[in-house]
């Protein structure tokens, strides 16, 4: 299908949907050149900035996995191209793609294609350098995509403001080092959203939405919730465009239904048999096939009937159609392991995520280990770990528009507020979906602020809007009103980006035991009884130590750190070669513990072991101990 | 609508308030924090007047750190229960306090800790850090522990079954049972309720028998004081697999005294108390639990004596 274009296809300062006033086209004209150049700008900037920072960042528990992961998938490459009908076979692709299964493969082929080219092909950095640069590149992107859009809903100064502020949150910097899938999914998250917003205004996007989505199929699971935030605004989008075109709201209607009419097919199919029995059912020829192919198929042809009668109307729906439609075929072709049982593989990959295991969590003074689990968690975690000086105006930023929402819906209040512009709208559902997602009492809570980083950018354009709002009040309040606002949003900016930026660097690079100023930082959150720390990477801290002072060819208790990160901290030449991994204090000359109130009775175990309940050096921030080092005496 | 308008004028001013409240916060946070410096001149004072039986109470709890430095010999209580601890044994205790660090609650600490301790002069300062000496009024004689009387204990294994009684061979560190190459018994550290405690190490040997210690010579009166739980994640796990472990403290002809049942995923630590009267110079601690797997018990038994009346261990 070819691109249909009513309005320009830039983002200006107030996007708007597709019934465009003069207003909005004229506010969705092409980007002024500045504007092209920030993200630009921003991404190089970022990726420079993380690419010095990452050699100081240990190796957490999962990173290690992944780049196992990747050198495996690394050696399927290179058998793709010396034997391309072995590597295709089915024990091939297990032998390689097996290996951690519960994540989709995206990132950590692009960690693998990066360590075949940059590590292994051209010598440029060590290996764990090599693995992360795709990690990099996608962190950088989310800063760039977050001025783009914030530019599209509130102009240069929010913009400017949330993209710089993303990375000044210590533990966001933290996650953008690593080759795992939190930022990865971040970006892929702000950029569907980007690419839907777009897609009001091109078709060509529309079509990018199902790439995207599956893009991020392929990244990691919360993408299954894309959905949920988009197709709401796509067909409401669709009704408003199609108003007074019955043609178009008759076609619309009949893909909805069509939808809907699939999805009972398959919802039916499934509740008349035994999950097992559902599953088997799927293959290539079965209803269940019919089912899709008439989703396809059918929906092709109502969208290409559409398009003549609206095109507008056809731009809203398109992305649905696209992203049920690519999104699942991305996600296989993008996954091997799935090549040759698309069905039971995927299934499995599902299952462990609605089962997935619950890990003690020190919460306000309580090791939480299974659900319920407090609803507040995820907004006291974010305000106790967001620099105090961007939370506030991402709590006015949201606050904001929520009481608008709630002043637009109650039926006194509507007419004396102005309505919401559907950009707002949906960074306003955005900021908040990731967030509620894990606030469900029966979702595993776990990994800090990890979980939800999706929201983030979003949070962050609500903070610049409120920033910059409050610098014009400043402005108009101001006895001198030759003050322009711009100079007051400039220094605002600073002020509120100053001790963000301290703090975040004060951490770094042990980013899972910052702490926002709300919580007193390090020390304040540990008198609260918050997590002290997770994944391990603190080892860091103590590692030149024991390169200096443990004997040659020692044993060596890494507590908390696998065996495949002990092994990636030698090869990148940060633990000397002769050391040797030990499973626990009994075969170990020397042990450091990770500080975790859950695991408090493996530091009595190297207590007992050793003879010993002191250490002899270790790593704290401000006085918070992270790692204790003990030496058989 | 007059609300919007309020907002709208607070809003920048809050934004800057908050902004210069992080600014303060960052700057002032390191002049909080003691130094190397600080906690050497404090483990130095300390390492000159410590006595034994002394411990150092830590505040905020979690500042273990003074591990590195305060000698080696003296019990340091880190764990978020320590301040409500009668700490019977301990007639002085050290408090080494942090009162500048944020949200350390040094009021709320204290209003905890200074129960039926005084102290014994103002808080001598080392930089940030504090140290004041308290004598500990909940203190009592300590007349028998079963930790450091292990080695002159009988340990078996009571096969209710069979009706056998089954030795464990003395060794190094404690005993070792028959049946599995790790069934031993010792005392050592181990994590109750998020504390270190030293206690014997008294893993049931699951079915119907019982592991059980014997130790002679307690001194007649006092109070028996039976302290303790599973250790560390095991006192909260659950699962169909688990069984309730039961222990207790009885006298040789089997005439219970203290008993308790532990259900899988209670957690916690227990006291229990008993009132001596004339008193048993033998007495028998056991453990049972159906199934033995991950029900790691550890029990801590004491006597103490009665206390004088003004804070000094009598007797």
């Amino acid at each position: 299908m070819s691109e249909t274009v009513e309005t320009p296809p830039g983002m200006g300062a107030a996007a708007s949907p597709p019934a465009a006033s003069a207003k909005e086209a004229a506010a969705a004209a092409p980007l002024p050149v500045l504007d092209r150049w920030i993200p630009g700008g921003l991404f190089v900037a970022g990726f420079l900035i993380l690419l010095i920072l990452e050699k100081q960042v240990g190796f957490p528990r999962d990173e290690s996995v992944y780049f196992e992961a990747a050198r495996r998938y690394g050696t399927w490459f290179r058998l793709l191209f010396s034997d391309p009908a072995l590597a295709l076979t089915d024990d091939a692709l297990v032998a390689a793609w097996r290996y951690n299964a519960e994540h989709p493969p995206l990132f950590k082929a692009l960690f693998a294609l990066s360590h075949l080219i940059f590590h292994e092909l051209l010598g440029w950095v060590r290996p764990a350098t090599a693995f992360r640069l795709p990690a990099l590149a996608a962190s950088a992107l989310v800063p760039a995509l977050t001025y783009r859009l914030g530019l599209a809903l509130a102009g240069r100064g929010a913009a400017l403001f949330a993209a710089l502020s993303f990375l000044c949150v210590p533990r966001q910097l933290f996650h953008a080092v690593l080759a795992c899938f939190d930022m990865p999914i971040a970006l892929m998250w702000l950029l569907l959203i980007v690419v839907f917003w777009r897609s009001l205004h091109s078709a060509r996007a529309g079509w990018a939405c199902g790439v995207v989505f599956g893009l991020a199929l392929a990244t990691k699971h919360n993408a299954l919730f894309l959905p949920f935030v988009i197709v709401p605004f796509a067909l409401s989008s669709a009704l408003q465009a199609s108003r007074g075109v019955p043609l178009a709201r008759r076609l619309l209607l009949q893909l909805v239904s069509l939808f809907a009419l699939v999805a009972l097919l398959f919802g039916l199919t499934a509740l008349l048999q035994e999950p097992a029995r559902f599953k088997d059912g799927l293959r290539p020829i079965s209803p269940a096939s019919l089912y899709a192919l008439l989703l396809v198929a059918g929906g092709a042809v109502l969208l290409r009937r559409l398009r003549r009668a609206s095109a507008a109307t056809y731009r809203a729906a398109l992305p649905v159609w696209t992203m049920a439609t690519l999104g699942p075929l991305l996600f296989y072709v993008l996954w091997p392991y799935l090549w040759h049982q698309p069905v039971e593989r995927t299934a499995w990959f599902l299952a462990f995520h609605a089962r997935h295991e619950h890990y003690a969590w020190f919460y306000l003074g309580e090791l939480l280990r299974a659900p319920p689990f407090p609803l507040a968690y995820v907004v006291v975690k974010t305000a106790l770990t967001v620099p105090t000086s961007l939370f506030v105006p991402m709590v006015f930023g949201w606050g904001a528009l929520a009481v608008r929402i709630l002043l637009r819906v109650l039926p006194a209040t509507r007419a004396r507020v102005a309505p919401l512009r559907r950009l707002e709208l949906l960074v306003w559902v955005n900021a908040t979906v990731p967030l509620l997602i894990i606030s469900h009492p029966q979702v595993p809570h776990f990994g800090g602020v990890k979980h939800w980083l999706a929201g983030m950018p979003f949070l962050a354009i609500l903070a610049g809007v409120s920033v910059m709002r409050a610098a014009r009040a400043l402005a108009a309040s101001h006895p001198n009103r030759r003050l322009r606002s711009a100079p007051l949003a400039v220094g605002l900016s600073a002020l509120l980006l100053l001790p963000a930026l301290w703090g975040t660097l004060h951490v770094f690079p042990y980013g899972t035991a910052a702490y926002s100023e709300l919580a007193g930082g390090a020390p304040g959150a540990a008198s609260l009884g918050m997590q002290r720390q997770y994944w391990s990477s603190h080892v860091t801290g103590v590692l030149p130590w024991i390169n200096a002072h443990a004997p040659q060819g020692a044993r060596v208790w890494l507590h908390e750190v696998r065996h495949e990160s002990f092994r990636d901290y030698q090869e990148n030449g940060m633990l000397r070669p002769d050391l040797r991994p030990a499973r626990g204090p009994e075969q170990a000359r020397i042990a450091a513990y990770q500080y975790h109130q859950e695991f408090r009775f493996q530091e009595m175990d190297i207590w007992r072991t050793f003879r010993t309940t002191r250490p002899v050096t270790g790593l704290s921030i401000d006085g918070t101990p992270q790692v204790l080092v003990y030496e058989r005496e | 609508m007059r609300l919007r308008g309020l907002a709208g004028r607070l809003e920048p001013w809050i934004l800057v308030g908050v902004a210069l409240w992080a600014l303060h916060f960052h700057l002032t946070l390191p002049g909080r924090l003691a130094t190397e410096e600080d906690w050497q001149a404090l483990a130095a004072t300390l390492s000159r007047e410590v006595q034994p039986g002394d411990v150092v109470m830590l505040h905020p709890w979690w500042t273990d750190r003074a591990r590195l430095h305060l000698p080696g010999s003296v019990e340091l209580l880190g764990d978020p229960r320590a301040a409500d601890r009668d700490l019977l044994a301990s007639p002085r205790i050290w408090l080494v306090s942090q009162p500048r660090l944020p949200r350390a609650s040094t009021r709320a600490f204290l209003r905890i800790f200074e129960v039926d301790r005084l102290p014994e002069g103002p808080p001598r300062a080392f930089g940030q850090l504090e140290l004041t000496l308290y004598r500990n009024q909940r203190a009592r004689p300590l007349r028998f522990d079963a930790g450091p009387a292990l080695p002159h204990a009988r340990v078996w294994i009571d096969d209710p079954g069979t009706g056998q009684r089954v030795p464990c061979r003395r060794t190094r560190e404690g005993f070792r049972c028959p049946g599995s190459p790790t069934f031993s018994v010792f005392e050592g550290w181990h994590e109750l309720d998020f504390a270190p405690t030293r206690c014997i190490w008294l893993p049931p040997p699951g079915g119907a028998r019982r592991l059980v210690l014997e130790f002679s010579g307690l001194p007649p009166g006092g109070t028996l004081h039976l302290q303790g739980g599973l250790v560390g994640e095991h006192a909260a796990q659950r699962g169909r697999e688990l069984t309730p472990v039961h222990f207790g403290v009885e006298r040789v002809d089997g005439t219970p005294l203290l008993e308790h049942t532990l259900p899988p995923g209670t957690g916690g630590q227990v006291h229990l108390t008993h009132h001596q009267g004339s008193g048993d110079r033998t007495l028998r601690l056991w453990s049972q639990s159906d199934r033995a797997e991950r029900r790691s018990l550890c029990l801590r038994l004491r006597a103490f004596g009665n206390a004088t009346g003004d804070g000094t261990p009598g007797e």
